[in-house]
C-alpha cells in the first residue's frame, strides 16, 4: 500500500500492451515520409526561395528605377520632409550623393541630378548641417538671382532649380551669423564636402515643389 | 532508469544533430523513445488514435530535427512536448468534427455538448485507468501522464510544455487530489 494514487496510475499505466513490429515500423515510415514530402518541399521551396527573391524584387526595383541607392532619412529630410509647404513625406527624400559625382567647375549640379531627370522634376535640394551660429545661408548663382536655406534645429535646406544650369563653382554661399556678420563668400563646390558643413543632395521627385523662402 | 536516460540522452543529442542531413539516422532515437511516446498517447487520446498521434510526433520531430536544442540529458522530453501538443490538435480536430456533423446532420452520430471526443478508450485501458484519467481536466492529465507516467522531472514538463514549474506543481497537486477518489483502497485520505 503505498499511499498514494499516482503509484497506482503508474502501475495501472505500465500493464498497457506493447504495440508490435509491423505497427512501429507502420509508424516510422509513415512519420519519415511525412518528413519528406512534397508539400515540404513546396513549402521549403517558398520560404527559402520564393519568398527572398519577392522581398529582393521588392526592394531593389524601387531604387533601380529611382538610380537612387539609400533611402536613408538625413537630418534635414527628417526635418523638413515633412513640411506641408514641400508638400512631401519623408519617404519622398532620396540621396542621390552616392552616385553622384562632386559638383565641380567641370560638373554642373545638374550632373548630380540624374534620378531628377529620370523623374522629370525641376528642382534639387541641397541639405546637411548648417554651421553653428549660422542665422542665414544665401545662395548667389550664375545669373546673380538669390536663395535663402530654410534652416532648422541646425540643419539647412536649399533648393536649387535646374532651370538655373547652375554649376557649383558659379553659385556662391554666404553664410550669416547670429551676431548679424558675412562669412566670405565661398562657392559650393567648396562647401560641398566639408564635414561641418555638410554635404549631401537630395530630391523631392514626387512633389517638385520649389523651396519657398524661409 | 535515470542512468538509462542518461546514457541515452548525450546520444540523442548527437544522433539528432547527425539526422539533419540524413533522416534514417533518425532511427535511433525513434526507436528508443517510441514505447514511452506510444503509452503516453494511448493514455492522451486512446489507443485508436494513438497510432496517428505517435507518428505525426515524430513527423513534427523529423521537420525540426534541424532546430533542436538539447536543454536537457534525453529527447524526451522534447518527443513528449510535441506529442502534447499533437493531442491537443487531434483532440480539437475531433470535436470541431463532432460539432460539424451535429450542425448538419439531424442524426448525428454524437452529442455535440458531450465531451465524447475526450473520452478514452475504456476497452483497451482498464476501467479503473479510464476513469481515473477521465476525472481530470485536460491540462491536469497531460502533466500527471508526463510526470507520472513517462517519468519526467517537473523542469522537463515545464520545458516541454513551456509552463511555469510552479504550475506544474499545483496541476499535479490537484491531480492527486482527484485520482485519490479512484483509488480509495489505497489513498490515505
Amino acid at each position: 500500500m503505498t499511499g498514494d494514487p499516482f503509484d497506482d496510475l503508474r502501475r495501472e499505466a505500465s500493464e498497457i500492451t506493447s504495440t508490435d513490429a509491423g505497427a512501429r515500423e507502420r509508424v516510422w515510415l509513415s512519420a519519415l515520409s511525412s518528413a519528406q514530402p512534397s508539400r515540404r518541399l513546396a513549402q521549403l521551396w517558398r520560404a527559402r526561395v520564393l519568398v527572398p527573391v519577392a522581398a529582393a524584387y521588392l526592394i531593389a526595383v524601387p531604387i533601380a528605377t529611382a538610380v537612387v541607392v539609400d533611402r536613408s532619412a538625413s537630418p534635414a529630410g527628417l526635418q523638413f520632409g515633412n513640411d506641408s509647404r514641400y508638400g512631401t513625406l519623408t519617404g519622398d527624400w532620396r540621396k542621390l550623393s552616392k552616385h553622384c559625382p562632386k559638383p565641380s567647375k567641370e560638373v554642373p549640379l545638374r550632373a548630380c541630378s540624374e534620378g531628377a531627370r529620370v523623374a522629370g522634376s525641376s528642382t534639387i535640394y541641397l541639405n546637411g548641417v548648417a554651421p553653428s551660429g549660422a542665422r542665414r545661408i544665401t545662395i548667389r548663382f550664375a545669373d546673380h538671382s538669390t536663395a535663402a536655406a530654410r534652416i532648422e534645429r541646425g540643419a539647412f535646406l536649399l533648393s536649387i532649380p535646374l532651370a538655373k544650369q547652375a554649376r557649383a563653382s558659379d553659385a556662391r554661399i554666404t553664410v550669416t551669423g547670429t551676431d548679424g556678420t558675412h562669412s566670405r563668400t565661398l562657392a559650393l563646390d567648396d562647401l560641398m564636402g566639408l564635414f561641418g558643413f555638410g554635404y549631401m543632395i537630395e530630391h523631392d521627385y514626387r512633389s517638385n515643389h520649389p523651396c519657398p523662402p524661409s | 532508469m535515470a542512468n538509462d536516460r542518461d546514457r541515452g540522452s548525450v546520444a540523442d543529442g548527437e544522433l539528432i544533430a547527425g539526422s539533419v542531413r540524413d533522416p534514417e539516422r533518425f532511427r535511433p532515437v525513434f526507436d528508443r523513445h517510441f514505447e514511452a511516446v506510444r503509452r503516453y498517447a494511448v493514455l492522451s487520446v486512446g489507443v485508436d488514435a494513438a497510432e496517428d498521434v505517435t507518428a505525426e510526433t515524430f513527423a513534427v520531430a523529423l521537420r525540426r530535427r534541424d532546430a533542436y536544442r538539447p536543454l536537457t540529458t534525453t529527447a524526451l522530453p522534447w518527443l513528449l512536448g510535441i506529442a502534447t501538443r499533437v493531442a491537443q490538435q487531434q483532440k480539437r480536430g475531433e470535436r470541431r468534427f463532432v460539432r460539424a456533423l451535429a450542425r448538419v446532420g439531424p442524426q448525428a452520430p454524437f452529442d455535440a455538448e458531450d465531451d465524447n471526443v475526450e473520452r478514452l478508450d475504456a476497452q483497451a485501458l482498464s476501467p479503473r485507468l479510464h476513469g481515473a484519467l477521465a476525472s481530470l481536466r485536460v491540462a491536469d492529465r497531460d502533466i500527471v501522464l508526463l510526470v507520472v507516467v513517462a517519468g519526467l522531472s517537473y523542469e522537463e514538463v515545464a520545458s516541454a510544455l513551456a509552463i511555469p514549474v510552479g504550475t506544474v506543481r499545483s496541476r499535479l497537486s490537484r491531480a492527486r487530489t482527484r485520482l485519490a477518489a479512484h483509488f480509495p483502497e489505497r489513498s490515505p485520505i
